[in-house]
């Protein structure tokens, strides 16, 4: 897919009530909003109902007030916000299980081509991370965050995302390592 | 060696903060441990290449817009006409739209979508019609669907199952082709550096014509090909026509029986994930790989180029399917990562 201006899509959204613009910017948030929630320990379900009323609120407030500037910034936090008022109820919000501790890889991978197993076999390496390293790891690898952002966003300290991307960056390492010694010795020719 | 000082180094190399010092210093540990660059780069690539998430169904925006807007009338009609130039001078400004749109203002093209797949990458996916669209690796879909008309334009290669609609058309431009079916499936090839575009139908009726001669129609039946030569056809289309059945009269009424992805068609093969290959040489042969594995493939020896080959791959990797036709033809390969030499 091009890559789509966001601010553009969401200045037609506030400004000219565009509701194709409004839904290129649900299609395009929608799954990784739904992966933050889940990260954050809610259901799958749950998940869902809050990237859904986010967009929801969005688009009934759309010309309430100021402006949103950051929609990304805004998004995220509104998730994270719904998120643990999901939680307050019942609990307070804690990272649920830890990092999977050296979970063997095993691999029911199915591969194109080398590249592509190698990309699933970190994939998995980075499902095996404990939620929060796994979340840091994704708003910066995938969303773009800065630390500082992701910091003020899971409201840690900003070392404490460093932390756990070098943390992360180690794992996939030794995933790597895993990977050349199961996988790279040469098949024999036939 | 420092394993924690490197993991720090990296992550900082990969999120675009490390600063100059850094740089040194990860040069200089990289140098000791030059097979710790290997990891590096190959994190690197993992690194920057992300998947675009799918996007959710339709149904989940309209019922999300359900509670939104509750009164279920569309904006759209609710807004002025100098709302619209805005809309439209904003879209125009930003985005790299076509002229067309400052013509037909009222569609502002926000009824269009492009899908794109790369080399090795093939995507399967619902029309907000219901029709499904499996697009082959390499190509470009862009859909407009409004509530006259289907309208799709291909580049490469892509299968379509049309639901019924008889008051939409639906029509496929794919080169010089235009293709008009109601209720049917069919697969469309049309890749700009192939020498033949390709229409074969599997089910229902089409109608096809070419850019330069809208009012000669050609009328295909289940399991009829029809295909044309993509360079000579600017200048004389009408000879360039070929049709032909892709099985025999005999196989074409079992066909009756069989579902519409036939997977034992090779025209159709690759939406069931199976590369299928029918008397190619091996030069053809080679874009049909690089397209499929994403990989590229580079000839050292001529004459290895005419080899001809048949047969299907599923879930080969590209070293497999290449040492599966060594076992037919003699040659040798050298495999760089994405990159491939054939002598």
């Amino acid at each position: 897919m091009p890559a789509i201006d966001l601010q553009a899509l969401w200045d037609a959204v506030y400004r000219a009530d565009d509701q194709q613009s409004f839904r290129e910017l649900f299609n395009h948030f929608y799954t990784r909003l739904v992966r933050f929630a889940t990260d954050l320990a809610t259901s799958r379900e749950a998940a869902e109902e809050i990237v859904s009323d986010v967009f929801v609120q969005l688009w009934k407030n759309r010309r309430e007030g100021e402006p949103v500037l950051y929609l990304k910034t805004y998004l995220y936090t509104a998730v994270r916000n719904r998120c643990y008022n999901h939680h307050r109820d019942e609990e307070k919000h804690q990272w649920l299980e830890l990092e999977a501790e050296n979970a063997p890889l095993s691999g029911d991978v199915h591969p194109q081509l080398e590249w592509k197993e190698m990309q699933q076999w970190l994939d998995k390496a980075v499902a095996n991370l404990s939620p929060q390293g796994r979340t840091i790891f994704r708003l910066i690898r995938e969303e773009g965050f800065k630390y500082k952002e992701v910091a003020a966003l899971l409201e840690i300290s900003p070392r404490t995302v460093e932390t756990q991307l070098v943390r992360a960056t180690s794992r996939l390492r030794e995933a790597l390592q895993q990977y050349s010694r199961d996988f790279d010795p040469k098949i024999p020719t036939r | 060696m420092h394993h924690h000082r490197l993991d720090e180094l990296i992550t900082a190399k990969l999120s675009g903060t490390l600063d100059e010092s850094g740089r040194q210093e990860l040069a200089n540990l990289l140098l000791q441990h030059p097979e710790r660059a290997q990891e590096l780069s190959l994190l690197e690539q993992y690194w920057h290449a992300v998947p675009e998430p799918e996007a959710p169904p339709a149904a989940v925006f309209r019922e999300m817009m359900a509670k939104a807007e509750p009164s279920g009338e569309t904006i759209v009609k609710a807004v002025h006409w100098w709302k619209w130039i805005a809309a439209a001078a904003l879209i125009g400004v930003l985005c790299t739209v076509s002229y067309q749109l400052w013509w037909s203002p009222r569609h502002l093209q926000i009824d269009r979508q492009l899908v794109e797949t790369r080399n090795g990458e093939r995507r399967q996916f619902r029309l907000s019609d219901g029709s499904t669209v499996h697009l082959n690796a390499s190509s470009r879909l862009t859909c407009r669907l409004n509530a006259r008309t289907r309208e799709m334009w291909l580049e490469g290669e892509a299968y379509f199952e049309v639901a019924k609609d008889a008051a939409r058309p639906f029509i496929v431009h794919a080169a010089s082709m235009n293709i008009h079916a109601l209720g049917t499936a069919f697969n469309v090839k049309a890749y700009p550096e192939d020498a033949l575009y390709e229409t074969t139908l599997l089910e229902g009726a089409v109608e096809v014509y070419l850019d330069k001669t809208p009012e000669q129609k050609v009328r295909l039946r289940p399991y009829e090909k029809l295909a044309i030569g993509s360079h000579t056809a600017l200048t004389s289309p009408e000879k360039k026509l070929i049709i032909k059945p892709v099985l025999s009269k005999a196989t074409m009424a079992k066909a009756a029986a069989l579902p519409a992805i036939d997977s034992s068609l090779s025209e159709t093969a690759w939406v069931s994930n199976r590369l299928q290959f029918e008397s190619l040489n091996f030069e053809q042969l080679a874009k049909l790989l690089e397209r499929w594995y994403g990989i590229k493939i580079t000839f050292r020896n001529e004459a290895v180029k005419s080899y001809v080959f048949s047969g299907s791959f599923a879930s080969e990797t590209i070293t497999q399917a290449l040492r599966a036709l060594q076992l037919t033809e003699e040659f040798h390969f050298d495999q760089q990562s994405t990159q491939i030499i054939i002598y």
